[in-house]
């Protein structure tokens, strides 16, 4: 399904790898990071050491507390993002969209949107991203 | 003949220096007068004492024990406790020159301004003065234990340091420093027992346990002390102006054993005396992750300087506390190590168990903790820091470090020290503690654990895990006995005045924590003292 909406486990992982705003190539990649530089957006030296499989629990946690978000096009529009079906591969809009979801997820600390999981503090777009990534893999 | 075997036949004990007085010597019946009589010889009877030295006034200085603490005069301590659990009696307060600062572990700090004023949403709560009044006080304090120029500043503690204390942004949570005095300027009893011995002025009677304040018929004056010792004699002692100085917990019941003109006790005809019992409740109350390895919490775990050593804390701003109607706490991000330390130093085994259930309950899921930490890790990697990221991160790299809690607790007028039936070696009446926390004291924690953990979240520092939705204070590792003799304007609603004399008794005057109408979060001897010089000042003024 999500592969019909165009919403890839690969677009998910650039959009997370997106979010730190930081410099779009790095020539100090290490040999992991270049393996994914190969491949046309994966640049982000913040990839490197993403644990998806861990976010992708998370994520599961989270749609378990709240099963209602658990649909890709809501947590899209949750989270402001494109709809699943549209292109936002450019590098201009992954930026916006990756800025816009920092601001988010530290809005979220200042104003109270957060969820507790187990005790866990999280902010709500932390765990979107989460719940988007669970779905997606 | 061997070092041991001297010290085994008693040979190397410390003998009283000159104007230390055995008073199992004194003739019974003896009779002592003086211009001010001070009872216990703690970090307030000390610091008054050591404000008269070289001066005209005739000091008789009371320690119920000796030199050195005997577990045989402890046994007075015991009493039988009715309400929380609490820490053992016996030392809970020393009987010994230099009192309970004889086995303290030194951390001052002076209380927050916010612990002074009257806060709507906490019930009998402010002094009768604001923070400013006690300044120069503190800073005679800091003399007096020899603390560094600035202890309390952190910038300054940073700049001696190369760890930094931890940022947040909006002001809502803030970074303390906690002083810890050296132990050769904490004891306080063997920094001053020379210079105090060799004024010609100051008496020290050890072995001089005070059986009642004996008042004039009218109840306006104390009259004269009567003094017991173990071995049988007794003895009285008359002064102008009186100090009780023997702890939170003593001086309440002094006052209630002085019973024999005013039935109630000395100071407790509106019901006050032994009220309002505070201590500083403290438990493990949740866990810091820190996102990134390289954000070291070791500002906050205790840090040895060439001027002293320190342990910062986290705390909520007091524009905060006012925001959210919150009491005051502070919170230590300790290790494991710091905790074992601590333990050593302290009360051993029984602390000790209680770490390890702090350890253990509440444990996250092994397999949802590793995850949560990638993604906490990854997540602030992502918002701040991702283009510094020197190499992969390993799966679950986050420090984890426990949040120890100490917790301002509201006043309570429930939470009390009585007389009971059962009798000390001397025949008198042992105390009754009572030791409340009401809900406010709990729910007030746990909101500032979630700002704490909104504010650790934003800053972009890791997570805070607070895993007991249902957590509840109910036990404390300190001897800090406040609030019995509670401070106010009104009779009716305290038992010293703001000069800290017994409302309606002209020369009777408390010392100590006991006095405190609020407590806050700070360590207390570093307002005792403070007190104490203020309360030295009015003396000398009524004694000249």
């Amino acid at each position: 399904m999500i592969q019909e909406m165009g919403l890839t486990r690969r677009k998910v992982l650039q959009l997370l790898a997106w979010i730190g705003l930081s410099p779009l190539v790095r020539n100090e990649l290490d040999p992991g990071a270049r393996a994914f530089a190969a491949q046309p957006v994966l640049v982000h030296p913040a990839l490197r050491g993403f644990r998806h499989a861990s976010a992708a629990v998370v994520g599961a946690e989270y749609l378990r507390r709240r099963p209602e978000e658990a649909d890709t096009s809501k947590l899209c529009r949750l989270l402001a993002l494109p709809d699943p079906g549209a292109s936002w591969e450019s590098s201009g809009d992954l930026t916006l969209h990756a800025a816009s979801l920092v601001a988010r997820h530290r809005q979220d600390f200042r104003t109270g949107r957060v969820l507790n999981l187990e005790g866990w503090t999280l902010s709500i777009t932390e765990l979107r991203l989460s719940a988007l990534l669970h779905l997606s893999t | 003949m061997s070092l041991a075997r001297r010290a085994n036949l008693g040979i190397l004990r410390p003998q009283p220096p000159m104007a230390f007085i055995d008073a199992r010597t004194l003739p019974d019946g003896h009779r002592i007068e003086s211009d001010l009589c001070i009872i216990g010889s703690g970090a307030a009877g000390l610091a008054i004492a050591s404000e008269f030295k070289g001066r005209s006034q005739r000091v008789v200085l009371l320690e119920s024990g000796g030199l050195e603490v005997d577990p045989k005069i402890q046994a007075l301590n015991e009493g039988r406790i009715v309400g929380l659990p609490y820490l053992d009696l016996r030392r809970a307060w020393l009987r010994a020159f230099g009192g309970t600062t004889n086995h303290w572990t030194a951390h001052v700090r002076p209380l927050d301004p916010i612990d002074f004023e009257p806060r709507p949403w906490v019930p009998h709560s402010g002094w009768p003065f604001r923070s400013a009044a006690l300044t120069p006080f503190y800073a005679r304090a800091q003399r007096f234990l020899q603390l560094p120029e600035h202890p309390f500043d952190v910038e300054a503690w940073e700049q001696g340091d190369r760890y930094r204390a931890w940022r947040f942004e909006g002001g809502q949570v803030r970074t303390l420093v906690v002083q810890v005095v050296p132990i050769k300027h904490a004891r306080l009893g063997q920094v001053f027992r020379k210079s105090i011995a060799a004024d010609k002025k100051i008496d020290t009677y050890l072995f001089a346990t005070v059986q009642e304040i004996e008042p004039d018929g009218s109840v306006q004056r104390v009259l004269r002390l009567r003094v017991a010792t173990p071995t049988g004699n007794a003895f009285t002692v008359s002064s102008r102006c009186y100090v009780l100085a023997a702890g939170g917990i003593e001086n309440a019941r002094l006052l209630l054993l002085s019973s024999s003109v005013q039935q109630e006790g000395l100071g407790n005809q509106n019901d006050l005396v032994g009220r309002f019992f505070a201590n500083h409740p403290e438990a493990g109350v949740g866990q810091l992750y820190l996102s990134d390895r390289r954000l070291k919490s070791d500002f906050y775990s205790g840090r040895r300087h060439r001027d002293g050593s320190m342990r910062a804390a986290l705390a909520l701003a007091d524009g905060a506390q006012r925001e959210a109607e919150l009491l005051n706490a502070r919170f230590h991000p300790t290790r494991w190590i710091d905790d074992l330390a601590r333990t050593w130093e302290s009360e051993g085994l029984r602390a000790l168990r209680g770490i390890f259930r702090d350890l253990t309950a509440h444990r996250p899921r092994a397999d949802l903790e590793r995850h949560v930490a990638n993604l906490i890790v990854d997540m602030d990697a992502l918002t701040s820091a991702a283009s510094d990221r020197p190499a992969p991160h390993p799966e679950q790299p986050f420090t984890r470090t426990r949040l120890h809690a100490v917790v301002e607790q509201a006043p309570n007028p429930d939470s009390r020290v009585t007389l009971g039936d059962d009798r000390d070696q001397f025949g008198q009446r042992r105390v009754v503690l009572d030791w409340r926390l009401g809900d406010r004291d709990s729910v007030s924690v746990q909101r500032t654990m979630e700002i704490l953990a909104r504010e650790v979240g934003a800053a972009g520092l890791g997570r805070v895990r607070f895993p007991d939705r249902n957590f509840r204070l109910s036990q404390t590792q300190s001897y800090h006995h406040m609030g019995t003799t509670r401070m106010h304007e009104d009779p009716k609603q305290g038992v010293v005045d703001t000069t800290c004399r017994v409302h309606g008794i002209a020369n009777l005057f408390v010392a100590g924590s006991s006095v405190f109408p609020t407590y806050g979060t700070a360590n207390p001897t570093f307002t005792i003292l403070a007190l104490a010089f203020r309360l030295s000042d009015h003396l000398r003024g009524v004694l000249t």
